[in-house]
Protein backbone atom coordinates (compact mmCIF):
# COMPACT_ATOMS: atom_id res chain seq x y z
CA UNK A 1 0.00 0.00 0.00
CA UNK A 2 1.22 3.14 -0.79
CA UNK A 3 1.31 5.18 2.62
CA UNK A 4 1.39 9.19 0.65
CA UNK A 5 -0.99 10.16 -1.36
CA UNK A 6 -1.46 13.60 -2.73
CA UNK A 7 -3.71 15.70 -0.87
CA UNK A 8 -7.13 16.18 -2.61
CA UNK A 9 -8.99 19.03 -3.60
CA UNK A 10 -12.48 18.24 -2.88
CA UNK A 11 -14.81 21.16 -3.75
CA UNK A 12 -17.83 18.88 -4.51
CA UNK A 13 -17.84 16.96 -0.93
CA UNK A 14 -17.08 20.18 0.59
CA UNK A 15 -20.37 21.14 -0.12
CA UNK A 16 -21.47 18.20 2.22
CA UNK A 17 -19.69 19.79 5.00
CA UNK A 18 -22.40 22.87 4.84
CA UNK A 19 -25.59 23.19 7.21
CA UNK A 20 -26.01 22.17 10.74
CA UNK A 21 -26.03 18.45 10.20
CA UNK A 22 -23.49 15.88 10.86
CA UNK A 23 -21.30 15.19 7.78
CA UNK A 24 -19.83 11.91 6.45
CA UNK A 25 -17.45 13.80 5.12
CA UNK A 26 -16.07 16.03 8.02
CA UNK A 27 -15.55 12.62 9.96
CA UNK A 28 -13.76 10.97 7.04
CA UNK A 29 -11.34 14.22 6.45
CA UNK A 30 -11.20 13.62 10.42
CA UNK A 31 -9.49 9.73 9.62
CA UNK A 32 -7.83 11.25 6.32
CA UNK A 33 -5.43 13.16 8.52
CA UNK A 34 -4.12 9.75 9.94
CA UNK A 35 -5.01 7.26 7.36
CA UNK A 36 -4.04 6.89 3.54
CA UNK A 37 -6.94 4.81 2.64
CA UNK A 38 -9.26 7.25 3.97
CA UNK A 39 -7.85 10.17 2.24
CA UNK A 40 -8.07 8.08 -0.83
CA UNK A 41 -11.76 7.49 -0.30
CA UNK A 42 -12.13 11.30 -0.11
CA UNK A 43 -10.65 11.46 -3.54
CA UNK A 44 -12.35 9.04 -4.92
CA UNK A 45 -15.36 9.97 -4.01
CA UNK A 46 -14.96 13.50 -5.15
CA UNK A 47 -14.57 11.99 -8.44
CA UNK A 48 -17.66 9.59 -8.61
CA UNK A 49 -19.45 13.18 -7.94
CA UNK A 50 -17.42 14.80 -11.07
CA UNK A 51 -18.27 11.98 -13.08
CA UNK A 52 -21.62 11.06 -11.35
CA UNK A 53 -20.49 7.47 -11.45
CA UNK A 54 -19.15 4.94 -9.19
CA UNK A 55 -16.03 4.18 -9.01
CA UNK A 56 -16.62 0.98 -7.22
CA UNK A 57 -16.46 -2.78 -8.44
CA UNK A 58 -19.01 -5.24 -5.86
CA UNK A 59 -18.60 -8.46 -4.76
CA UNK A 60 -16.45 -11.64 -5.10
CA UNK A 61 -14.43 -14.06 -3.25
CA UNK A 62 -13.19 -12.39 -0.34
CA UNK A 63 -13.77 -13.72 2.81
CA UNK A 64 -12.02 -15.67 5.83
CA UNK A 65 -11.65 -19.42 5.96
CA UNK A 66 -14.59 -21.15 5.98
CA UNK A 67 -16.91 -18.37 6.16
CA UNK A 68 -19.30 -17.76 3.49
CA UNK A 69 -20.77 -14.16 4.71
CA UNK A 70 -19.56 -10.87 6.61
CA UNK A 71 -17.05 -9.94 4.04
CA UNK A 72 -18.12 -8.08 1.45
CA UNK A 73 -15.80 -7.49 -1.15
CA UNK A 74 -15.36 -3.93 -2.85
CA UNK A 75 -12.41 -2.48 -5.43
CA UNK A 76 -11.83 0.39 -7.09
CA UNK A 77 -12.12 0.88 -10.71
CA UNK A 78 -9.34 3.71 -10.34
CA UNK A 79 -6.17 2.00 -8.57
CA UNK A 80 -3.92 3.55 -10.34
CA UNK A 81 -5.18 7.02 -8.98
CA UNK A 82 -6.25 5.96 -5.61
CA UNK A 83 -3.72 3.41 -5.14
CA UNK A 84 -4.81 2.68 -1.00
CA UNK A 85 -8.53 2.41 -1.84
CA UNK A 86 -8.10 -0.81 -4.69
CA UNK A 87 -9.34 -2.79 -2.56
CA UNK A 88 -11.29 -1.29 0.20
CA UNK A 89 -13.75 -4.47 1.18
CA UNK A 90 -16.58 -3.78 4.12
CA UNK A 91 -16.49 -6.66 7.55
CA UNK A 92 -19.69 -7.03 9.53
CA UNK A 93 -19.28 -7.48 13.13
CA UNK A 94 -22.19 -9.36 14.53
CA UNK A 95 -23.17 -6.44 17.31
CA UNK A 96 -24.09 -7.64 20.52
CA UNK A 97 -28.52 -8.00 21.50
CA UNK A 98 -29.63 -4.53 22.04
CA UNK A 99 -26.22 -2.44 20.66
CA UNK A 100 -24.75 -2.66 24.37
CA UNK A 101 -21.22 -1.88 24.25
CA UNK A 102 -18.84 -0.89 27.08
CA UNK A 103 -16.41 1.74 26.09
CA UNK A 104 -13.91 -0.64 26.19
CA UNK A 105 -14.98 -3.45 23.63
CA UNK A 106 -15.27 -0.36 21.15
CA UNK A 107 -12.03 0.46 21.98
CA UNK A 108 -10.65 -3.25 20.86
CA UNK A 109 -12.63 -2.72 17.64
CA UNK A 110 -11.46 0.67 17.23
CA UNK A 111 -7.62 -0.04 17.59
CA UNK A 112 -7.40 -3.31 15.45
CA UNK A 113 -9.44 -1.39 12.57
CA UNK A 114 -7.31 1.53 12.95
CA UNK A 115 -4.58 -1.25 12.60
CA UNK A 116 -5.90 -2.78 9.60
CA UNK A 117 -8.25 -1.03 8.11
CA UNK A 118 -9.34 2.50 7.05
CA UNK A 119 -10.49 3.54 11.00
CA UNK A 120 -13.86 4.22 9.57
CA UNK A 121 -16.66 2.32 10.88
CA UNK A 122 -20.50 2.54 10.40
CA UNK A 123 -22.59 2.53 13.36
CA UNK A 124 -24.86 0.19 12.66
CA UNK A 125 -25.55 -1.30 9.07
CA UNK A 126 -29.22 -1.35 8.45
CA UNK A 127 -29.46 -4.94 9.12
CA UNK A 128 -27.51 -4.08 12.55
CA UNK A 129 -24.36 -5.24 12.05
CA UNK A 130 -21.31 -2.77 13.08
CA UNK A 131 -19.56 -2.09 10.14
CA UNK A 132 -16.09 -1.59 9.60
CA UNK A 133 -15.63 0.22 6.23
CA UNK A 134 -12.52 -0.50 4.46
CA UNK A 135 -9.67 -2.88 3.98
CA UNK A 136 -7.53 -5.39 1.65
CA UNK A 137 -7.76 -8.73 1.01
CA UNK A 138 -4.26 -9.62 3.01
CA UNK A 139 -5.55 -7.87 6.23
CA UNK A 140 -8.75 -10.20 6.20
CA UNK A 141 -7.25 -13.01 8.35
CA UNK A 142 -5.44 -11.03 10.83
CA UNK A 143 -8.49 -8.61 11.69
CA UNK A 144 -10.82 -11.90 11.97
CA UNK A 145 -8.50 -13.57 14.34
CA UNK A 146 -7.80 -10.30 16.69
CA UNK A 147 -11.49 -10.07 16.51
CA UNK A 148 -12.23 -13.66 17.58
CA UNK A 149 -9.67 -13.66 20.00
CA UNK A 150 -11.66 -10.80 21.60
CA UNK A 151 -14.69 -12.87 21.70
CA UNK A 152 -16.17 -11.11 18.36
CA UNK A 153 -17.65 -12.62 15.34
CA UNK A 154 -18.62 -11.78 12.24
CA UNK A 155 -21.76 -11.09 10.54
CA UNK A 156 -23.69 -12.46 8.23
CA UNK A 157 -24.07 -11.28 4.00
CA UNK A 158 -24.77 -13.16 1.07
CA UNK A 159 -27.63 -16.05 1.05
CA UNK A 160 -27.26 -16.78 4.71
CA UNK A 161 -29.08 -16.09 7.77
CA UNK A 162 -28.14 -12.19 8.52
CA UNK A 163 -27.28 -11.29 11.63
CA UNK A 164 -30.49 -11.13 13.91
CA UNK A 165 -30.83 -7.87 15.69
CA UNK A 166 -33.52 -6.49 18.48
CA UNK A 167 -34.54 -3.66 19.71
CA UNK A 168 -33.82 -2.83 23.72
CA UNK A 169 -36.21 -5.03 25.18
CA UNK A 170 -36.93 -5.43 28.48
CA UNK A 171 -33.40 -3.81 29.26
CA UNK A 172 -34.59 -0.57 29.18
CA UNK A 173 -37.85 -0.53 28.23
CA UNK A 174 -41.15 -1.63 30.25
CA UNK A 175 -43.41 -2.32 27.21
CA UNK A 176 -41.61 -5.21 26.08
CA UNK A 177 -43.85 -8.35 25.98
CA UNK A 178 -40.69 -10.88 25.70
CA UNK A 179 -36.94 -10.86 26.72
CA UNK A 180 -35.94 -9.80 22.97
CA UNK A 181 -32.25 -9.87 23.91
CA UNK A 182 -31.99 -13.50 24.96
CA UNK A 183 -34.10 -15.04 22.04
CA UNK A 184 -31.44 -12.57 19.62
CA UNK A 185 -28.67 -14.41 21.16
CA UNK A 186 -30.45 -17.59 21.53
CA UNK A 187 -31.30 -17.63 17.81
CA UNK A 188 -27.66 -16.78 16.76
CA UNK A 189 -25.87 -19.38 18.77
CA UNK A 190 -28.34 -21.59 17.71
CA UNK A 191 -28.25 -21.10 13.87
CA UNK A 192 -24.32 -20.37 13.29
CA UNK A 193 -24.18 -23.11 10.56
CA UNK A 194 -26.61 -21.11 8.47
CA UNK A 195 -25.21 -17.53 9.58
CA UNK A 196 -21.82 -18.39 8.33
CA UNK A 197 -21.66 -20.90 5.88
CA UNK A 198 -24.89 -19.97 2.82
CA UNK A 199 -27.46 -22.73 2.55
CA UNK A 200 -30.36 -20.65 1.58
CA UNK A 201 -31.75 -19.52 -1.60
CA UNK A 202 -31.17 -15.82 -0.55
CA UNK A 203 -30.92 -13.62 2.73
CA UNK A 204 -33.23 -14.40 5.49
CA UNK A 205 -33.52 -11.97 8.45
CA UNK A 206 -34.58 -12.34 11.58
CA UNK A 207 -35.95 -8.84 13.74
CA UNK A 208 -37.46 -8.66 17.51
CA UNK A 209 -39.06 -6.27 18.74
CA UNK A 210 -40.93 -6.72 21.87
CA UNK A 211 -43.65 -5.32 21.63
CA UNK A 212 -46.40 -3.64 18.87
CA UNK A 213 -44.16 0.06 18.84
CA UNK A 214 -41.59 -2.28 16.67
CA UNK A 215 -38.79 -0.26 17.36
CA UNK A 216 -36.49 -1.96 14.97
CA UNK A 217 -39.13 -1.88 12.28
CA UNK A 218 -39.61 -5.57 11.80
CA UNK A 219 -42.65 -5.41 10.18
CA UNK A 220 -41.02 -3.48 7.56
CA UNK A 221 -37.83 -5.36 7.12
CA UNK A 222 -37.59 -8.27 8.57
CA UNK A 223 -37.97 -11.69 6.41
CA UNK A 224 -39.39 -13.03 10.21
CA UNK A 225 -40.84 -10.49 12.39
CA UNK A 226 -41.15 -11.17 15.84
CA UNK A 227 -42.84 -8.95 17.41
CA UNK A 228 -44.40 -8.54 21.49
CA UNK A 229 -47.80 -9.10 22.36
CA UNK A 230 -50.22 -9.49 24.33
CA UNK A 231 -53.33 -11.80 25.06
CA UNK A 232 -56.13 -10.47 27.50
CA UNK A 233 -56.85 -6.71 28.89
CA UNK A 234 -54.67 -3.91 28.87
CA UNK A 235 -54.33 -2.97 32.43
CA UNK A 236 -55.37 0.47 33.53
CA UNK A 237 -55.06 2.40 36.82
CA UNK A 238 -57.62 4.43 36.53
CA UNK A 239 -55.94 6.79 39.43
CA UNK A 240 -53.03 7.37 37.24
CA UNK A 241 -56.00 8.10 33.88
CA UNK A 242 -57.44 10.23 36.41
CA UNK A 243 -54.20 12.44 36.86
CA UNK A 244 -53.03 12.51 33.07
CA UNK A 245 -56.21 14.06 32.59
CA UNK A 246 -55.87 16.57 35.86
CA UNK A 247 -52.43 17.76 34.80
CA UNK A 248 -54.06 18.40 31.24
CA UNK A 249 -54.03 15.59 28.76
CA UNK A 250 -57.69 15.60 27.29
CA UNK A 251 -58.32 11.73 27.83
CA UNK A 252 -61.02 12.27 25.48
CA UNK A 253 -59.60 13.87 21.72
CA UNK A 254 -55.93 12.76 22.80
CA UNK A 255 -56.35 8.82 23.62
CA UNK A 256 -60.01 8.06 23.08
CA UNK A 257 -60.92 9.89 19.32
CA UNK A 258 -57.43 8.63 18.16
CA UNK A 259 -57.72 5.18 18.69
CA UNK A 260 -57.83 3.24 15.57
CA UNK A 261 -60.69 0.84 16.73
CA UNK A 262 -62.38 3.31 18.95
CA UNK A 263 -62.09 0.69 21.48
CA UNK A 264 -62.28 3.47 24.53
CA UNK A 265 -63.94 5.47 26.53
CA UNK A 266 -63.80 8.00 29.24
CA UNK A 267 -66.77 10.04 30.89
CA UNK A 268 -64.46 12.14 32.88
CA UNK A 269 -63.79 9.49 35.65
CA UNK A 270 -62.89 6.37 34.54
CA UNK A 271 -61.36 4.75 31.11
CA UNK A 272 -63.31 2.27 29.81
CA UNK A 273 -61.53 -0.33 27.12
CA UNK A 274 -63.41 -2.68 25.07
CA UNK A 275 -60.36 -5.26 25.04
CA UNK A 276 -61.61 -7.46 22.11
CA UNK A 277 -61.67 -4.83 19.79
CA UNK A 278 -58.19 -3.65 20.73
CA UNK A 279 -55.84 -4.08 17.80
CA UNK A 280 -53.13 -3.22 19.73
CA UNK A 281 -51.90 0.01 18.04
CA UNK A 282 -49.58 1.12 21.66
CA UNK A 283 -51.17 4.48 21.10
CA UNK A 284 -52.85 4.91 24.21
CA UNK A 285 -50.04 2.94 26.42
CA UNK A 286 -47.54 5.09 25.02
CA UNK A 287 -49.71 8.47 25.78
CA UNK A 288 -49.98 7.32 28.82
CA UNK A 289 -47.19 4.82 30.33
CA UNK A 290 -47.78 5.65 33.62
CA UNK A 291 -51.71 4.46 33.59
CA UNK A 292 -51.78 1.86 31.06
CA UNK A 293 -49.76 -1.22 30.61
CA UNK A 294 -49.79 -3.98 27.94
CA UNK A 295 -52.27 -7.58 29.42
CA UNK A 296 -50.24 -10.19 31.43
CA UNK A 297 -50.24 -12.69 29.31
CA UNK A 298 -47.50 -11.91 27.05
CA UNK A 299 -45.52 -13.57 23.79
CA UNK A 300 -45.08 -12.61 20.16
CA UNK A 301 -46.74 -12.81 17.22
CA UNK A 302 -45.30 -14.02 14.25
CA UNK A 303 -44.90 -12.10 11.13
CA UNK A 304 -43.48 -13.35 7.72
CA UNK A 305 -42.21 -11.88 4.42
CA UNK A 306 -41.24 -8.41 4.84
CA UNK A 307 -38.35 -6.99 2.36
CA UNK A 308 -36.57 -3.69 1.01
CA UNK A 309 -37.11 -3.19 -2.63
CA UNK A 310 -34.40 -4.93 -4.27
CA UNK A 311 -35.57 -7.23 -6.76
CA UNK A 312 -39.39 -6.24 -6.63
CA UNK A 313 -40.86 -3.66 -4.56
CA UNK A 314 -41.19 -3.41 -0.76
CA UNK A 315 -43.63 -5.71 1.36
CA UNK A 316 -44.50 -5.44 4.84
CA UNK A 317 -44.67 -9.12 6.45
CA UNK A 318 -48.05 -10.27 7.79
CA UNK A 319 -49.51 -12.56 10.06
CA UNK A 320 -48.23 -16.17 10.57
CA UNK A 321 -49.08 -16.85 14.21
CA UNK A 322 -51.03 -14.48 16.11
CA UNK A 323 -49.69 -15.14 19.87
CA UNK A 324 -46.72 -17.48 20.45
CA UNK A 325 -44.99 -17.69 23.81
CA UNK A 326 -41.69 -16.61 23.82
CA UNK A 327 -39.64 -18.66 26.56
CA UNK A 328 -37.00 -20.47 26.39
CA UNK A 329 -35.75 -22.56 24.94
CA UNK A 330 -37.89 -21.52 22.00
CA UNK A 331 -38.43 -24.88 20.33
CA UNK A 332 -41.61 -23.96 19.14
CA UNK A 333 -40.81 -20.87 17.14
CA UNK A 334 -37.45 -23.01 16.17
CA UNK A 335 -39.54 -25.71 14.87
CA UNK A 336 -41.72 -23.52 12.84
CA UNK A 337 -38.54 -21.57 11.25
CA UNK A 338 -36.65 -25.11 10.00
CA UNK A 339 -39.82 -26.13 8.18
CA UNK A 340 -40.58 -22.69 6.48
CA UNK A 341 -36.79 -23.00 5.94
CA UNK A 342 -37.49 -26.76 4.30
CA UNK A 343 -40.48 -25.18 2.22
CA UNK A 344 -38.11 -21.94 1.11
CA UNK A 345 -35.16 -24.30 -0.09
CA UNK A 346 -37.05 -26.62 -1.55
CA UNK A 347 -39.51 -24.77 -3.52
CA UNK A 348 -37.75 -20.74 -3.68
CA UNK A 349 -35.94 -19.84 -6.93
CA UNK A 350 -32.34 -17.90 -6.76
CA UNK A 351 -32.63 -14.88 -5.24
CA UNK A 352 -36.24 -15.24 -4.15
CA UNK A 353 -36.81 -14.13 -0.52
CA UNK A 354 -39.80 -15.87 1.51
CA UNK A 355 -42.46 -13.29 0.92
CA UNK A 356 -41.40 -13.51 -2.69
CA UNK A 357 -41.93 -16.98 -2.60
CA UNK A 358 -45.76 -17.06 -0.92
CA UNK A 359 -47.05 -14.13 -3.03
CA UNK A 360 -46.14 -16.64 -5.92
CA UNK A 361 -47.12 -19.32 -4.57
CA UNK A 362 -50.19 -17.90 -2.83
CA UNK A 363 -50.59 -17.88 1.28
CA UNK A 364 -53.01 -20.97 1.25
CA UNK A 365 -50.41 -23.26 -0.31
CA UNK A 366 -47.79 -22.28 2.09
CA UNK A 367 -49.87 -22.63 4.91
CA UNK A 368 -50.97 -25.63 3.91
CA UNK A 369 -47.32 -26.95 3.64
CA UNK A 370 -46.24 -25.87 7.01
CA UNK A 371 -49.61 -27.33 8.45
CA UNK A 372 -50.75 -23.97 9.70
CA UNK A 373 -54.24 -23.25 10.10
CA UNK A 374 -55.66 -19.82 8.88
CA UNK A 375 -56.69 -17.42 11.19
CA UNK A 376 -58.83 -14.12 11.01
CA UNK A 377 -55.77 -12.79 12.29
CA UNK A 378 -53.81 -12.81 8.90
CA UNK A 379 -56.35 -11.22 6.99
CA UNK A 380 -54.82 -7.91 6.43
CA UNK A 381 -57.67 -6.57 4.52
CA UNK A 382 -61.03 -7.23 3.50
CA UNK A 383 -60.99 -9.01 -0.12
CA UNK A 384 -62.12 -7.27 -2.79
CA UNK A 385 -61.38 -10.18 -5.17
CA UNK A 386 -64.82 -12.24 -4.87
CA UNK A 387 -63.43 -15.20 -6.86
CA UNK A 388 -61.74 -16.67 -4.32
CA UNK A 389 -62.62 -20.35 -3.11
CA UNK A 390 -62.02 -22.80 -0.43
CA UNK A 391 -61.49 -26.07 -0.38
CA UNK A 392 -64.81 -27.06 1.41
CA UNK A 393 -66.69 -25.18 -1.31
CA UNK A 394 -64.90 -27.56 -3.93
CA UNK A 395 -65.74 -30.74 -1.50
CA UNK A 396 -68.84 -29.66 -1.22
CA UNK A 397 -69.56 -29.09 -4.79
CA UNK A 398 -67.92 -31.92 -5.51
CA UNK A 399 -70.35 -34.10 -3.38
CA UNK A 400 -73.09 -32.46 -5.10
CA UNK A 401 -71.99 -33.72 -8.78
CA UNK B 1 -14.04 -42.75 5.12
CA UNK B 2 -17.10 -44.09 3.96
CA UNK B 3 -20.31 -42.38 4.02
CA UNK B 4 -23.61 -44.29 5.85
CA UNK B 5 -25.54 -43.15 2.92
CA UNK B 6 -23.67 -45.68 0.60
CA UNK B 7 -21.24 -42.38 -1.63
CA UNK B 8 -17.36 -42.41 -0.41
CA UNK B 9 -16.94 -39.19 0.96
CA UNK B 10 -14.12 -38.86 -1.19
CA UNK B 11 -15.49 -39.56 -4.37
CA UNK B 12 -19.09 -36.99 -3.43
CA UNK B 13 -16.67 -34.21 -2.73
CA UNK B 14 -15.04 -35.29 -5.92
CA UNK B 15 -17.72 -34.82 -7.62
CA UNK B 16 -18.71 -31.51 -6.58
CA UNK B 17 -15.72 -30.65 -6.82
CA UNK B 18 -15.82 -31.25 -10.49
CA UNK B 19 -19.55 -29.96 -10.84
CA UNK B 20 -18.78 -26.49 -9.39
CA UNK B 21 -15.23 -26.49 -12.03
CA UNK B 22 -17.23 -27.25 -15.24
CA UNK B 23 -20.24 -24.45 -14.14
CA UNK B 24 -17.25 -22.06 -13.89
CA UNK B 25 -18.34 -19.26 -15.37
CA UNK B 26 -21.68 -20.23 -16.61
CA UNK B 27 -24.03 -20.88 -13.71
CA UNK B 28 -23.70 -19.60 -9.69
CA UNK B 29 -23.67 -22.54 -7.92
CA UNK B 30 -25.98 -22.48 -4.78
CA UNK B 31 -25.42 -25.47 -2.09
CA UNK B 32 -29.02 -26.24 -3.08
CA UNK B 33 -27.85 -26.54 -6.81
CA UNK B 34 -25.20 -28.77 -5.75
CA UNK B 35 -26.99 -30.92 -3.09
CA UNK B 36 -30.22 -31.27 -5.58
CA UNK B 37 -27.69 -32.66 -8.66
CA UNK B 38 -25.96 -35.00 -6.53
CA UNK B 39 -29.01 -36.70 -5.03
CA UNK B 40 -29.72 -37.05 -8.51
CA UNK B 41 -27.03 -38.81 -9.61
CA UNK B 42 -26.53 -41.30 -6.84
CA UNK B 43 -30.12 -41.56 -6.23
CA UNK B 44 -31.69 -40.01 -2.39
CA UNK B 45 -31.14 -44.18 -0.74
CA UNK B 46 -27.21 -42.97 -1.24
CA UNK B 47 -26.71 -39.79 -1.12
CA UNK B 48 -28.32 -37.40 1.04
CA UNK B 49 -28.43 -33.53 1.96
CA UNK B 50 -26.58 -34.30 5.24
CA UNK B 51 -24.08 -35.65 3.28
CA UNK B 52 -24.10 -33.18 0.51
CA UNK B 53 -23.72 -30.69 3.60
CA UNK B 54 -21.09 -32.60 4.69
CA UNK B 55 -18.82 -32.80 1.66
CA UNK B 56 -19.47 -29.29 1.02
CA UNK B 57 -18.39 -27.79 4.43
CA UNK B 58 -15.47 -30.16 4.16
CA UNK B 59 -13.96 -28.58 0.68
CA UNK B 60 -14.62 -25.02 1.84
CA UNK B 61 -12.64 -25.30 5.01
CA UNK B 62 -10.29 -27.20 3.01
CA UNK B 63 -9.81 -24.19 0.82
CA UNK B 64 -10.35 -26.53 -2.38
CA UNK B 65 -13.86 -24.52 -3.00
CA UNK B 66 -15.03 -21.14 -1.71
CA UNK B 67 -17.66 -18.88 -0.92
CA UNK B 68 -18.16 -16.09 -3.54
CA UNK B 69 -20.69 -13.16 -3.16
CA UNK B 70 -22.68 -10.62 -6.05
CA UNK B 71 -25.43 -8.32 -5.27
CA UNK B 72 -26.46 -10.02 -1.62
CA UNK B 73 -26.37 -13.21 -3.25
CA UNK B 74 -23.75 -15.95 -2.41
CA UNK B 75 -22.21 -19.25 -4.85
CA UNK B 76 -19.63 -21.76 -4.57
CA UNK B 77 -16.48 -21.22 -6.87
CA UNK B 78 -13.43 -22.94 -7.52
CA UNK B 79 -11.04 -20.16 -6.12
CA UNK B 80 -9.64 -17.60 -8.85
CA UNK B 81 -8.59 -14.46 -9.42
CA UNK B 82 -11.42 -12.09 -9.90
CA UNK B 83 -11.55 -9.75 -12.79
CA UNK B 84 -12.35 -7.18 -10.61
CA UNK B 85 -9.31 -7.65 -8.55
CA UNK B 86 -6.54 -5.08 -9.39
CA UNK B 87 -2.86 -6.61 -10.05
CA UNK B 88 -1.06 -5.97 -7.57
Amino acid sequence: MANETKKTSTPLLDELEKGKWPSFVKEIKKMADKNPRAKDLLGQLEQSYKDKVTHWKHGGLVGVRGYGGGVIGRYSDSPDKFPNVAHFHTIRINQPSGWFYTSKALREICDVWEQHGSGLTNMHGSTGDLVLLGTSTDNLEPIFTKLTNKGWDLGGSGSVLRTPSCCAGPARCEFACYDTLDLTYDLTQAYQDVLHRPQFPYKWKFKMSGCPNDCVASVARADMSIIGIWKGDIQVDQEAVRAYAKSGVDVQSEICDLCPTKCMSWDGKDLKIVNKWCNKCMHCINAMPKALRPGKERGAAILIGAKAPILQGAQMSSVLVPFMKMEPPYKELKDLVEKIWDFWGEYGKNRERIGELIQRVGMGQFLEALEIEPKPQMVANPRTNPFIFYEEYFEEEGEQK
Amino acid sequence: MADLSGVPMDELQNEIFKMVQEDMGKKQLKAKDITNAMIQKFGEDKCSKESCKEAIRTLIDSGRLVYGYFGGSSSIQVPHKEGSEPDK
